[in-house]
């Protein structure tokens, strides 16, 4: 599940306001509104109705820990886990770098997790000519497994209820900003506090303060971190990324997302005697119970339905629109290219930009449905009645739903211009407009003062990360977004005379791209340093005229979303107060327990399987060939060996309530084995970030047999496959097949 | 792919009406698809789709290897009269061949020698040997003795004189075409795969892409007790299936709706859909758990029918195809004023009209349809017309013909209600159940033995037959009223024909009529599932889904299929996709590359393709086919069947051993 699909960049707002969010998963920047007509739809959208009723999970199965429906497992499942089984559950699982999730698979140290979770890793442990991300990677000795650099896992110690020192700053403070910000404060006040508390009594441990229900309760969660992590297994792209970013967000599907990595103590010894997850090597059969252990990153489960109105017929529609829009641009640069000679980045570009609108759309497809908004609307009514029944929250809290209405309002009126600045400074639009507006930010950032050097230095890497467009792709993106603010502003606009000169668009556009510098990643590294904005390129008097319009626009929002963001902690505070903790918060990044069943469902018109097999794996690779090289299959698998079996189950669906961040949970079993590992949700379960169902939602794992069986009869990794089966580490291969035999 | 089982006994409510869109003219062609018709054969599309530029001899070849088989389509591939078609346009067939101790369903059947094919009687198939426009020379008012002479005149024609002539309306009767026939009445069966391998994935599968089915069967035609000698058959392709190929698809679609008027499928969508859906739900429930063979095929095949119009309906609710129709409409305003009075005007009174019918029409639906009608209401009915064909009415199993009689029963009282003279009459205030209880208790037409027995006087005073006369005369009622207005209708739309010839000529093809098509299309997968859908699939998939779904499932394989021989390539290609137009009744069409050479065997159409009663989308309706490499492979490794696999490399009988 690949959700961080456009890079996107939240720019600290120079208007001060300068702490990040505190978790920051998806780091997508929230779609700038719009204010035009709502794009057309091809129907009508129906007028909800509230003669639907809510569902009993409609708020999903995200279980947080210190709160786990006993009741409701045993009335599903025959079972009432205790207190140690839901230790087990939380110390085998670990939160891996800051966005995705993993397991321990040994009492060594062992990690398990997926391989698009590893491929910055595989990547960083890369040596000189080894191209580890396309060939694969095996330490056959443990002397051989690679540290990566900067990764570190964490394992959920404990949670601490903080909601009433939080909300006891911030009740006294006047204002929306301010009180996010008190509050945030008091967050990281809190954090500091108890993290160095908790550092003097071990210190790989790490606190993190929660926000939960928007605020409606705070918890500390501490974890102990390991920042020793190898490196042990990986398999080829081809193999962790099969099917490509085709298959991506689809089921069925035939992927070997997997990947092992291992923790190391201070000492650089494996770690010992953890806690861990043992290998179920008889896997699940269809209709039985497994728990998806993770993080899973956000949702927006409790958004009213004016918030989802917006949503539907403003943001999510644009933000379409506007990849639309350079999507046909790239493709076009791509039709226009000689076959071979495609630059890879603009082939990255293209797929990101299409697996975001893919995301987009099926979340879309998701609000058009008027069955969802009907259970939507009805669970809102239920709240507001519940809530006038109560004098108190009726006097607090009666008018948060006009508010929210009201700032929907205020969002399609207020932002207006903001259409101009649709995926500005992103990965999807032009690198000369981004990189100018990372130069005017860079140097303005210097000329104030105000940030550390060491703050400074992120900034200018993210500047510099950005790489090179060629200069005919540059031109049309320009081009874009030159219209976009046209349509925006009106061409009669003074900031777009200004930017413009009055000429025609493509003729400003082809102009600036051949007159700058900036095109070129070395060029920007010379004037980025050599103080950008007093250069005499032609982009900086661009930037100059709109960036403050810019910074403006993205201000307004962000104000607009901390106003949103309380009103919705002031609604999950009434939630809070009516039902308590019966629905689980939204998503927080944070260690969720999700009950599910291995389960088909209706699709394309037939059934879904359960499970698919490497039969399955081997028909795409023959079907698509010559087609397409998304389903290409390395030599090594073309002649597998005859204990191959192919019939072994592959991947495998479940109704497990997961969200990206969830990627590399394990999925296990009633007693707490290994079955499968998450590695994405299906089309069908993308508007799940709205409302939990499981009518035809799924999560997708790798089976756990499929696991074991590559590793042994393809990949022939010995001291893996002993490790996993019985829990005995072994230096090399060689020992490892000795203590087999 | 299903088969049609619909036939309005009242009245044909299939009219075919077209629109003039001058300005649309390429919306118009792309929409109303490429079944061509071989009278006016479509050198210009072909040539501008394809830069492939078949003559006139390449048209006749395509259209002589190919032959039509009872609602379904099939082809000459040998010398010696052997005939490739889909095994679910045949399956009831075989089963009529099985002999003592045998299970063909299970077993499949393959005839090792020339002696053992079996005649498979019903099974006809029909060679189209001479098309013509006749257009003017022959109309509604023609007499019958003018028809005859026509008739005689074009079998003297094509020389041979125990032909068979039809003429058939193209363009809502705007055109009129002369096909003749030759008839070919001794088919045997030569090969019919296991009935799981044949309609792999069952009715979960159908009318889906990827697919992974080996729906097809052999025949051979005999002339005079020998396999029938012709030079008119399509060779098997011995080149690998690869996406781009162009193909094309050689078969009988049965019928279409593309360019009706937007009243009439308005009148589809609210009306006449909603009394299909309604019977084929209250059958399918109604069949379900009956143990009889009989019962179990009626309900596998009303479920196909079920999905296709699930398909239809929407399609139907689609408003970008209601749009496409409400322009071309408003274009024809214009041009229908300019000609003889409101005809779109005219068209949307007789919906209104026939919509006013809606309840007698529902109440009707398939009434005394050997498929669907209970044993004793269709002898009561032929005893009331004169006890003709009485004695040709067989027994059903005993649920089955209870449950159809009170599924007829709740129809009557659900449209016509309970005040109903009908009504009142045959369920007494009743229920549905019990009424056709006392009915079957009473009634010696409840079993052909009993009315066997029973004398003539005492079937004249049967229970049913008594309640019968009181039925079909208001059936009488209905039925007039149905058939003036279907009439009327039929004027229309030869009229809206007219314009629409008169604005196109024949570069939109006529919707379907049974009749021998030619579609051109490409190999190409397309956008599914969030993902793409590939060109072709392979046995891989066949026996990953066998896995995935697991035992007693629809994707079960045959204990042959499970264990493989080592030399079986399970790379090999066994579905493919292609862009022709393919709709009902091209089941089993063969479809040719530009050589003439066959690459598949038309099956069926994918999800998106059951829209194509209304509409044909390039980018998303694909037939699905079965590839001749999948055939050889099984054939070869699996059923051994040797002498086939000869024939099929040599195009012709393989000597005796």
């Amino acid at each position: 599940m690949r959700l961080l699909v456009v890079r996107c960049f939240m720019f600290v707002l120079l208007a001060g306001c300068a702490s990040p969010k505190e978790v920051a998963v998806i780091i997508e920047r929230p779609a700038a509104p719009v204010e035009m007509a709502p794009i057309a739809v091809e129907e009508p959208t129906p007028q909800p109705r509230s003669t639907a009723t809510v569902g009993r999970f409609d708020g999903g199965k995200m279980w947080t820990f210190d709160n786990p429906p006993l009741d409701y497992f045993e009335e599903a499942y025959g079972m009432r886990p205790d207190t140690t089984w839901f230790m087990r559950a939380r110390l085998g699982a670990l939160r891996f770098s800051s966005s995705c999730s993993a397991s321990f698979v040994s009492p060594h140290g062992l990690i398990l997790t997926n391989h698009h979770c590893a491929r910055e890793s595989i990547v960083d442990v890369s040596r000189e000519e080894e191209d580890l991300l396309e060939e694969g990677f095996y330490a056959s000795e443990l002397a051989d497994e690679r540290k990566v650099h900067d990764l570190y896992v964490e394992q959920l110690i404990s949670i601490n209820d903080v909601t009433s020192s939080i909300h006891s700053a911030s009740r006294a403070v006047r204002g929306d900003n301010e009180k996010m910000q008190v509050r945030r404060n008091k967050a990281r006040q809190v954090e500091e506090q108890m993290m160095s508390m908790a550092k003097a009594r071990d210190s790989t441990l790490h606190v993190q303060v929660i926000e939960l229900y928007n605020g409606g309760r705070y918890a500390a969660y501490t974890y102990r971190r390991y920042e020793d992590v190898r490196l042990v297994m990986a398999p080829e792209n081809r193999l962790g990324y099969f099917g490509g970013d085709s298959d991506n967000f689809t089921y069925p599907r035939y992927s070997l997302d997997m990947s092992f990595f291992r923790a190391y103590d201070a000492d650089g010894n494996p770690v010992t005697g953890n806690d861990f997850f043992s290998w179920d090597t008889s896997g699940s059969q269809e209709g039985d119970v497994v728990f998806v252990v993770g993080n899973p990153g956000s949702t927006n489960r409790s958004s009213t339905v004016a918030i989802l109105e917006y949503a539907r017929d403003y943001a999510l529609p644009h933000q379409i629109a506007a990849l639309e829009e350079r999507v046909a641009a790239l493709e076009a640069y791509l039709g226009a290219t000689p076959e071979g000679e495609e630059p890879a980045t603009v082939r990255n570009s293209l797929f990101s930009m299409r697996n975001s609108i893919k995301a987009s759309t099926g979340e879309l497809a998701g609000l058009r449905d008027s069955g969802l908004m009907a259970r939507r609307l009805a669970a809102e009514e239920n709240l507001r009645r519940d809530l006038a029944q109560v004098d108190s929250l009726e006097m607090e809290f009666g008018g948060v739903f006009q508010s929210l209405e009201e700032l929907q309002r205020s969002r399609k009126a207020e932002t207006s211009r903001a259409a101009a600045f649709l995926l500005f400074g992103s990965t999807a639009g032009s690198r000369v407009l981004t990189r100018a507006l990372y130069g005017y930010y860079y140097d303005t950032l210097q000329r104030r003062g105000v940030f550390s050097p060491a703050e400074l230095e992120e900034v200018r890497k993210d500047a510099l990360a950005f790489e090179d467009n060629p200069p005919a792709l540059e031109q049309a993106l320009v081009a874009i977004r030159l219209r976009d603010l046209e349509r925006a502003l009106g061409p009669t606009d003074p900031t777009f005379r200004k930017v413009t000169g009055g000429l025609p668009i493509d003729s400003v556009a082809s102009q600036l791209v051949a007159t700058t510098a900036i095109a070129d990643s070395a060029g920007y590294t010379l004037l980025l340093d050599g103080g950008y904005l007093s250069s005499e390129d032609p982009t900086v008097e661009f930037i100059n005229a709109i960036a403050p319009l810019y910074f403006t626009v993205t201000g307004q929002d962000q104000s607009f979303s901390n106003r949103e963001e309380l009103l919705k902690g002031h609604l999950s505070q009434v939630r809070f107060a009516l039902y308590g903790t019966q629905t689980p918060p939204d998503a927080s990044f944070s260690l969720r327990i999700a009950d599910g069943v291995v389960q088909g469902y209706a699709y394309n018109g037939t059934k879904a399987p359960p499970y698919t097999t490497f039969y399955g794996l081997y028909n795409h690779y023959y079907a698509y060939r010559g087609v397409s090289k998304s389903w290409d299959l390395p030599e090594a698998w073309l002649m597998p060996p005859s204990s191959f079996d192919l019939a072994t189950p592959l991947n495998l669906v479940s109704t497990n309530d997961i969200a990206g961040g969830n990627s590399g949970s394990p999925l296990l079993n009633r007693d707490l084995e290994i079955v499968g590992l998450i590695f994405d949700g299906n089309m069908e379960s993308l508007p799940n970030t709205y409302l939990y169902s499981d009518v035809a939602g799924r999560a997708i794992s790798v089976d756990a047999r499929a696991i074991l069986k590559a590793l042994d009869d393809i990949y022939d990794t010995d001291r893996l496959v002993l490790e996993l089966t019985r829990g005995r580490l072994a230096k090399t291969d060689e020992e490892a097949e000795a203590v087999v035999q | 792919m299903s088969t049609r089982p619909y036939v309005f006994i009242g009245s044909c409510l299939l009219s075919l009406v077209w629109l003039v869109s001058v300005a649309a003219a390429q919306d118009v062609s792309t929409h109303a698809g490429k079944m061509w018709a071989f009278e006016y054969p479509p050198f210009e599309q072909v040539q501008q789709a394809h830069a492939f530029s078949p003559d006139s001899s390449w048209f006749d070849n395509a259209r002589l290897g190919a032959l039509r088989i009872a609602g379904c389509s099939g082809a000459l591939v040998s010398s010696t009269g052997l005939l490739v078609t889909s095994y679910r346009c045949v399956r009831r067939h075989i089963r009529t061949v099985t002999r003592e101790g045998e299970d063909l369903d299970r077993d499949g059947f393959h005839a090792g020698a020339l002696e053992e094919e079996r005649p498979v009687p019903g099974v006809l198939a029909d060679q189209l040997l001479l098309v013509r426009d006749i257009t003017g020379v022959l109309d509604t008012s023609t007499s019958e003795d003018e028809r005859t002479a026509i008739r005689e005149r074009l079998k003297r024609e094509a020389d041979a004189p125990d032909l068979h002539v039809e003429f058939v309306s193209l363009y809502g009767g705007a055109r009129t075409s002369a096909y003749v026939y030759r008839r070919y009445e001794d088919v045997r069966l030569v090969l019919a795969p296991e009935f799981q391998t044949g309609t792999y994935g069952g009715v979960s599968d159908n009318a889906t892409y990827p697919r992974y089915s080996l729906d097809v069967a052999f025949f051979r035609v005999y002339e005079d007790d020998h396999p029938f000698e012709t030079e008119n058959y399509f060779a098997f392709s011995d080149t690998p299936i690869r996406a781009g190929e162009v193909v094309f698809a050689i078969g009988n679609p049965e019928s279409t709706v593309r360019l009706e008027t937007v009243a009439q499928f308005e009148f589809r969508r609210d009306v006449w859909d909603p009394i299909v859906r309604r019977f084929l739900e209250t059958r399918v429930a109604a069949l379900d758990s009956i143990p009889d063979p009989r019962a179990e095929e009626l309900r596998f095949d009303l479920l196909d029918s079920a999905k296709l119009y699930a398909g239809r309906k929407q399609a139907l609710e689609d408003t970008l195809i209601l749009r496409h129709r409400a322009s071309r409409e408003r274009r024809l305003t214009q041009a229908t004023q300019q000609a003889d009075g409101d005809l779109l005007g005219s068209m949307a009174n007789l919906q209104d009209a026939r919509a006013a019918l809606e309840k007698p029409a529902a109440a009707f639906f398939n009434f005394l349809h050997p498929r669907y009608e209970s044993s004793i209401l269709r002898r009561a009915a032929a005893l009331h017309r004169g006890s003709e064909g009485v004695h040709a009415v067989e027994d059903l199993n005993p649920d089955l013909e209870r449950a159809l009689l009170i599924e007829r029963l709740r129809d009557l009282e659900v449209w016509l209600g309970p005040g109903d003279p009908v009504t009142q009459h045959l369920l007494a205030g009743q229920s549905p159940e019990a009424a056709a209880d006392r009915l079957l208790e009473a009634s010696m037409l409840a079993s052909a033995e009993r009315m066997m027995a029973a004398s003539d006087s005492a079937r004249t005073q049967d229970i049913a037959v008594r309640a019968m006369a009181i039925v079909m005369e208001r059936y009488r009622i209905f039925d007039a009223a149905s058939g003036a207005l279907h009439a009327q209708e039929q004027e229309v739309a030869q009229a809206l024909g007219r314009l629409h010839v008169e604005a196109y000529g024949a570069r939109v093809p006529p919707d379907a009529t049974q009749t021998l098509r030619i579609s051109d299309g490409v190999i190409r997968g397309y956008a599914y599932n969030g993902t793409v859908a590939p060109p072709f699939t392979t046995y891989y998939g066949l026996l990953d889904h066998f896995r995935s779904y697991g035992e007693n499932s629809e994707w079960m394989l045959p204990s042959r299929w499970q264990s493989l021989p080592d030399s079986f390539d399970l790379s090999t290609p066994v579905n493919f996709v292609s862009t022709v137009d393919i709709t009902e009744g091209n089941a089993g069409s063969p479809l040719v590359n530009r050589d003439l050479e066959i690459v598949g065997i038309a099956i069926d159409t994918n999800i998106e393709g059951l829209s194509g009663d209304f509409i044909y989308w390039p980018d998303r309706s694909r037939c699905v086919a079965v590839a001749t490499s999948g055939i050889l492979e099984a054939l070869d490794k699996i059923y051994g069947a040797e002498r086939l696999v000869v024939e099929l490399q040599t195009e012709a009988l393989a000597p005796s051993p």
